[in-house]
């Protein structure tokens, strides 16, 4: 049978509370869905980068890409 | 979101990163989601309601969800359906799209026009540009019956068009009274319209969107000319 299938897409604009969204996410039941998240790091200095890269051993569900270049919608995503 | 449509996503769930979501946000979003496609309704995307952080009783922005292919606004406060923002009691500012629901790949787009309903929904505003007469007098009658706010903009021949200077004095109006929807069926003026009401910051909701889809080709045109076909009854 198959399973709802749900990404969160989270850019992260240098806030800290991503971290605490996260946790939430992990620790709530999921309406029968599998949910997976993709944290989008917009490049809002190393130490944030840093910890944001740690997220994906912490939350196996957790992806991180990282927005190398944004020029009108012309995006590259690079896995963090 | 190219990411999570590479990895197989059904829907795509965008959230700010700074909000923090309960326990049945995502139970009621999904059942939001399939509580409208019972009802018929093409989903575009279903928000969640938000409430402030320091008065957590408060609503600070509605949620709501939104027709695909009409573009209609379904609001809801408190979890019961509005049809404005005045309605509120509260100090509600807009609506949110800090946690949006959507599906990741968009059903086709219909080949048949959709029903007036469809168009028009239940308490909703709208303004109409439509020939004047039998295509008038329905959208009228539709009005009464689904208790619609409806600005229309009659034209003895909307293939032919008004002069463009009237019709954009009657945008201005229609915005000044409605604050609704913006439908352009069959005008020949209607990029010009749309054009004219983006440079005087009428801000339409999908106005814009109805201007991305002006393209002679692909399949924003298809949609387009969907929107402006005739509506069924």
């Amino acid at each position: 049978m198959h399973r709802t299938l749900v990404t969160a897409v989270i850019p992260v604009y240098a806030r800290e509370d991503v971290f605490g969204t996260l946790e939430a996410l992990g620790g709530f039941p999921r309406a029968g869905a599998e949910l997976r998240a993709i944290v989008v790091d917009n490049g809002n200095g190393e130490a944030l980068s840093e910890r944001l890269a740690g997220l994906p051993r912490r939350h196996g569900w957790c992806t991180v890409v990282r927005l190398r270049e944004n020029r009108g919608g012309a995006g590259r995503f690079a896995r963090g | 979101m190219m990411a999570a449509l590479r990895r197989g996503a059904d829907f795509v769930w965008l959230l700010d990163d700074d909000a923090l979501v309960n326990a049945g946000t995502l139970s009621g979003l999904l059942a939001e989601y399939a509580r409208l496609g019972g009802e018929g309704v093409r989903v575009g995307a279903v928000g969640s309601t938000l409430l402030g952080r320091r008065e957590p009783t408060r609503v600070t922005e509605v949620g709501a969800s939104v027709s695909l292919f009409s573009g209609a606004l379904r609001l809801r406060h408190h979890g019961a359906e509005i049809h404005s923002l005045g309605d509120c009691t509260d100090e509600v500012e807009y609506v949110a799209a800090a946690s949006l629901l959507t599906r990741a790949r968009l059903p086709a787009v219909p080949t048949r026009p959709l029903p007036m309903g469809a168009w028009l929904p239940r308490g909703g505003r709208a303004l109409v540009v439509a020939r004047r007469g039998a295509d008038a007098a329905r959208w009228e009658a539709l009005a009464a019956r689904q208790g619609a706010r409806l600005c229309l903009l009659a034209c003895d021949n909307p293939h032919g068009g008004r002069p463009l200077g009237r019709a954009r004095h009657l945008l201005g109006l229609a915005w000044g009274h409605l604050r609704g929807q913006l439908f352009l069926l069959r005008h020949p003026e209607a990029p010009a319209l749309i054009d004219a009401a983006c440079a005087k910051n009428y801000p339409f909701p999908f106005l814009c969107r109805r201007r991305a889809f002006w393209r002679p080709e692909g399949e924003g045109a298809a949609l387009f000319q969907e929107d402006a076909a005739p509506p069924a009854e």
